[in-house]
C-alpha cells in the first residue's frame, strides 16, 4: 500500500516500539487549559492525544517522543518525560 | 569524591558519538550513556549530512560508515496547488572526494557511530535513561541514572533538542514554541535500479530536493531526498504556525506526497518508517549558556542548527560542537586542571569556527523566515505567473510586466515585495 493512502495508524505500525506498562506522559487536568487541550489534539503527528468523556488523554502507544506536546502547550499542562531507558520508539532507518 | 569516569556523555546522538569517540581516542576514560537500546534507536534526521565535520574527525568517513548517496544533485521547488516551479543545480564536483553532502538513515549512521566508540575504548551503556544531575555545590559531578549514581570529572550533556539536562543546569528554561520546528517524515523501500532510473543519477549520486508551498501557507516546507534503496521524504512545519492553524500535524506530509510533482517520485514505493522529531530553530539568539563548572553543552542540546532558507544544517554543527567540547576536555586532562576556566575555553573554540560564526551570520534569519508570504503567497504568485507565461490559447498577450502585475493584485503590494527582497538579505 502507498504511503499516501495510509491513515495514521497504519504508518504507526510501519515502526518498532517496545512498550512500557508505565506512561511517561501525564496530563495535569487542572493546568491543561482549553487552548492545550485543543492544541493537544492537533500538534501530535502520531494522534496520542484523544477526548474521552470530556477530558484529553494520553495513550502511551504509538508516542514518536518528539517532544511538540510539550513545547506547544503552557507551562505545567503535562508533565513530559522520556520513557524509560530502552523503551519507547526503536528507529530502524531514522 | 573519587570519579568512576573522566567524562560522562549522555546521548548517543552524532554530538555525543563525536564528543565520546574523539574523547576515547585520546585515552580519557569515557562513558557514553544512551536511552535507546543502543546508539541510533532514538535518531532521525530530515537533512543532509555535509561532511566537512566528520571527515576532519574521522578522515574519509564514507569508505567506512553506513552512509546512503552523495548528492550530486539539489533541486529547489516552489509548490502550488497543481504546479511546480523548479531550480535544479547539479554539479559534477559534488560527486567527487572529499564529498560535499552525503543522505543518511541516522539511526543506521549513529549505531555505527556508536561502534566506533567501543572500538576507540570508550563504554557505551544503551538502554539508560539519565534522570538527573549529580551536584558539588555550583558544580556537576556526574549523573543519575537507573537509580544509580555515576561520578565523573565532566559531563557532556548530548542529549538532543528536548535536552532534560539544559534544563537541570539551568542554562536554559523551557524554549519557546518559535524556537523549535516539527519534523514529520517517512522512509519510503524502492529499488536502486528504480531510484536511478527514476531520478537519473547513476552508482552512488543522489538527489535533494527542497519544497517551499506544502505547509498549507504555515512556516516550513519540505524536502525529499534519495538513499540506497529508499526514499526520504518530510515536512517541517513551526511548532507556533501549528498552534495557530487548524493543521493537524498527522496530516502534515499529505499536502507535499500527494502533490503531481511529487507523487511520481514515491510511486510504488514501499512505506517502511514513520517519525516526527523536533528541529532547533531560534538560531543565535536561542543558544543557552554553552557550559557551567563540570558540564557542556553539544548538539542539538545547544540549538545547534541553521537554517537559511534554503539550507538546513545540523548534523556537521552536532558533530563538530561534539568534537571541540572533546578537545577542551582533553587539554583540561592534559594540564590537570578540569576547572571552570579550561572548560570555558569551548565557547571561545565555537566562537573561531562556523558553529557560532555562521549561527551568527544568520542570526536574523529566524525573523525573516516567520514572513508568512514566503510560504504560500509567493510560491503561488511564482507558479501562477509561469503558467500564465506558457498557456498559449489564442487570447490577446499581455507583457511580462502586466502579467506580473495583473498576478501581484491583491496578493501582495509591491511595497511589500520590495521589504521582503531586502529582507532577504538576513539570508
Amino acid at each position: 500500500m502507498s504511503l499516501e493512502k495510509l491513515g495514521v495508524e497504519q504508518r504507526l505500525n510501519l515502526n518498532s516500539f517496545a512498550s512500557d506498562k508505565e506512561t511517561h506522559i501525564t496530563i495535569n487536568q487542572e493546568r491543561c487549559t482549553e487552548q492545550d487541550a485543543r492544541i493537544l489534539l492537533r500538534i501530535c503527528p502520531a494522534a496520542c492525544f484523544t477526548m474521552k468523556s470530556g477530558e484529553v488523554v494520553f495513550s502511551r502507544l504509538g508516542c514518536l517522543e518528539c517532544g511538540a506536546c510539550r513545547a506547544a502547550t503552557s507551562p505545567g499542562a503535562i508533565e513530559w518525560n522520556f520513557p524509560k531507558g530502552g523503551f519507547g520508539i526503536q528507529y530502524r532507518y531514522g | 569524591m573519587e570519579a568512576d569516569f573522566e567524562v560522562i556523555v549522555v546521548g548517543a546522538g552524532l554530538s555525543g558519538c563525536a564528543a565520546a569517540y574523539s574523547l576515547a581516542k585520546h585515552g580519557v576514560k569515557v562513558l557514553l550513556i544512551e536511552r535507546g537500546r543502543h546508539p541510533g534507536s532514538k535518531s532521525m534526521s530530515g537533512g543532509l549530512m555535509y561532511c566537512h565535520a566528520l571527515h576532519r574527525l574521522i578522515p574519509e568517513f564514507w569508505k567506512e560508515a553506513p552512509v546512503e548517496r552523495y548528492v550530486r544533485r539539489h533541486v529547489i521547488s516552489l509548490l502550488s496547488k497543481g504546479s511546480a516551479a523548479s531550480l535544479t543545480f547539479d554539479s559534477s564536483r559534488f560527486s567527487t572526494p572529499p564529498y560535499n553532502s552525503y543522505t543518511v538513515l541516522l539511526s543506521k549512521f549513529n549505531e555505527w557511530f556508536g561502534s566506533k566508540v567501543e572500538q576507540a575504548g570508550g563504554i557505551v551503556a544503551g538502554g539508560t535513561c539519565v534522570d538527573d544531575l549529580l551536584w558539588d555545590g555550583a558544580k556537576v559531578v556526574g549523573v543519575r541514572a537507573g537509580g544509580e549514581d555515576i561520578r565523573s570529572r565532566v559531563v557532556i550533556a548530548a542529549d538532543g533538542v528536548n535536552s532534560r539536562l539544559v534544563e537541570s543546569a539551568k542554562v536554559r528554561g523551557k524554549f519557546s514554541p518559535s524556537a523549535v520546528a516539527l519534523g514529520v517524515k517517512s522512509v519510503v523501500g524502492l529499488r536502486s535500479e528504480v531510484i536511478q532510473e527514476r531520478f537519473n543519477v547513476h552508482g552512488d549520486e543522489g538527489v535533494a530536493y527542497t519544497f517551499l508551498g506544502c505547509t498549507g501557507g504555515m512556516q516550513g516546507g519540505g524536502f525529499l531526498y534519495t538513499n540506497r534503496e529508499s526514499v526520504s521524504v518530510g515536512v517541517v512545519a513551526g511548532i507556533h504556525s501549528l498552534i495557530k492553524t487548524d493543521a493537524k500535524s498527522t496530516e502534515l506530509l499529505d499536502d507535499l506526497i500527494t502533490h503531481p510533482a511529487v507523487s511520481g517520485l514515491i510511486e510504488g514505493a514501499t512505506p517502511l518508517e514513520y517519525s516526527a522529531q523536533l528541529i532547533p530553530e531560534g538560531g543565535f539568539a536561542a543558544v543557552p549558556q554553552l557550559h557551567r563548572d563540570g558540564f557542556l553543552v553539544v548538539g542539538d542540546a545547544a540549538g545547534f542548527a541553521s537554517n537559511s532558507g534554503l539550507l538546513l544544517r545540523g548534523m556537521d554543527f552536532a558533530v563538530a560542537s561534539g568534537a571541540m567540547a572533546a578537545e577542551v576536555v582533553k587539554k583540561a586532562k592534559d594540564k590537570g586542571e578540569y576547572t571552570e576556566s579550561t572548560l570555558s575555553q569551548y565557547e571561545a573554540l565555537l566562537k573561531e569556527t562556523f558553529v557560532l560564526q555562521d549561527l551568527r551570520t544568520y542570526r536574523n534569519a529566524p525573523h525573516y523566515l516567520s514572513t508568512q508570504r514566503l510560504y504560500s503567497t509567493y510560491p503561488d504568485l511564482v507558479c501562477d505567473l509561469l503558467e500564465r507565461l506558457y498557456t498559449v490559447d489564442g487570447a490577446p498577450r499581455q507583457n511580462l510586466y502586466g502579467v506580473v502585475r495583473r498576478e501581484m493584485k491583491g496578493k501582495v503590494s509591491w511595497v511589500s515585495l520590495v521589504e521582503d527582497l531586502l529582507g532577504a538579505r538576513a539570508l
